[in-house]
């Protein structure tokens, strides 16, 4: 169906954010290469991952920026904020002050996206289940409060690593469909594969400048 | 002073990058905290520069504290890469030059020789 160059019809930007040690890098890399990764380092400024999902039978390509959640990067990791289709927000379920801190992050996310951009509320570490220190009704009510989606997620398991990637991209592509998601605004998050398969979409920022810093 | 060195990191003029080194060297030997970060930034600038192997210096000494780090064997093999093509594309032009020489040469030749 589809020819030229790309094998996707969209392109949709995502960020993910939250406090230090959340895990936000795991879940990006679980996502991306289907791997836990122990012992992940705190991220330096942001990260860059991507992969290609299928929703209605459409291809997207997913832009996902990793952020760092060291208090040091916020202002750094501010200007990764705009144009984003989709921002995954991530709390630890065994750390009470990382969900103490959503707000703020939440905040941020409305002063910097645009109204269409999609949240999507990540509780993670539900593996352990024995160090809980959120009740799972309890962020799913400020979750609905906020008009957030919202699973509680296994970096290390896997458990709705994908659910969150994909709904998220469900989400937004329902968005498009209705039209509420302006596919020409520069700050959409949103690129449309080109009708005609030469002309060359806006490269990946990774593969114009790898320093993704 | 980390979030200007890292903005004048990331600027399009050398000038820029060059004052954001600057910067973050005096934050890496004041500030005991964040060293890992000042390296990478400093190997990214040091990259963006093209001063390549001041940037694998970096690298190195980053890789030393933290051997495994994902994020700097990355930028370790961006670097590399772009020094293996910019190196072919000099020489790429070196050999052009050459070329044209020669055949500047051989015109230059060929017309005294019609000459004489």
């Amino acid at each position: 169906m589809t020819s030229g160059p790309y094998n996707y019809s969209y392109i949709f930007k995502y960020i993910i954010i939250g406090d230090m040690g959340v895990g936000k890098s795991c879940l990006l890399h679980q996502f991306t290469e289907k791997k836990f990764m122990a012992d992940c380092p705190h991220t330096i400024g942001v990260e860059f991952g991507t992969r290609i999902i299928e929703v209605a039978g459409q291809k997207i390509k997913l832009q996902i920026w990793d952020t760092a959640g060291q208090e040091r990067f916020r202002a750094v990791t501010r200007s990764y904020y705009r144009g984003a289709a989709g921002a995954l927000m991530v709390y630890d379920i065994t750390r009470r002050s990382t969900y103490n801190h959503l707000s703020s992050w939440l905040t941020d996310t409305r002063n910097l996206t645009n109204p269409s951009t999609v949240i999507f509320l990540i509780g993670n570490k539900s593996d352990l289940d024995g160090q809980r220190d959120v009740t799972y009704e309890e962020a799913k009510q400020f979750a609905d409060e906020n008009g957030l989606m919202f699973v509680e997620a296994s970096a290390k398991t896997g458990q709705n690593v994908e659910e969150a990637f994909l709904e998220t991209a469900k989400k937004i592509y329902q968005s498009i469909q209705d039209g509420r998601l302006d596919l020409n605004a520069a700050e959409s998050g949103v690129q449309h594969k080109p009708a005609s398969p030469g002309r060359p979409l806006a490269a990946p920022p990774a593969s114009r400048d790898p320093c993704a810093c | 002073m980390f979030e200007y060195a890292w903005c004048l990191v990331r600027s399009k003029y050398p000038t820029d990058i060059r004052k954001g080194i600057l910067l973050l060297k005096e934050l890496f030997n004041s500030h005991s905290e964040g060293k890992r970060d000042y390296l990478f930034y400093l190997a990214i600038g040091n990259a963006r520069i093209k001063e390549y192997n001041k940037a694998l210096h970096y690298v190195k000494a980053f890789l030393e504290i933290e051997p495994a780090n994902q994020q700097v064997l990355t930028l370790e093999r961006q670097i590399n890469k772009r020094m293996e093509k910019e190196g072919l594309i000099g020489m790429a032009h070196l050999a052009f030059l050459m070329n044209a020489l020669v055949g500047v040469h051989y015109l230059l030749t060929k017309k005294k020789d019609k000459k004489d």
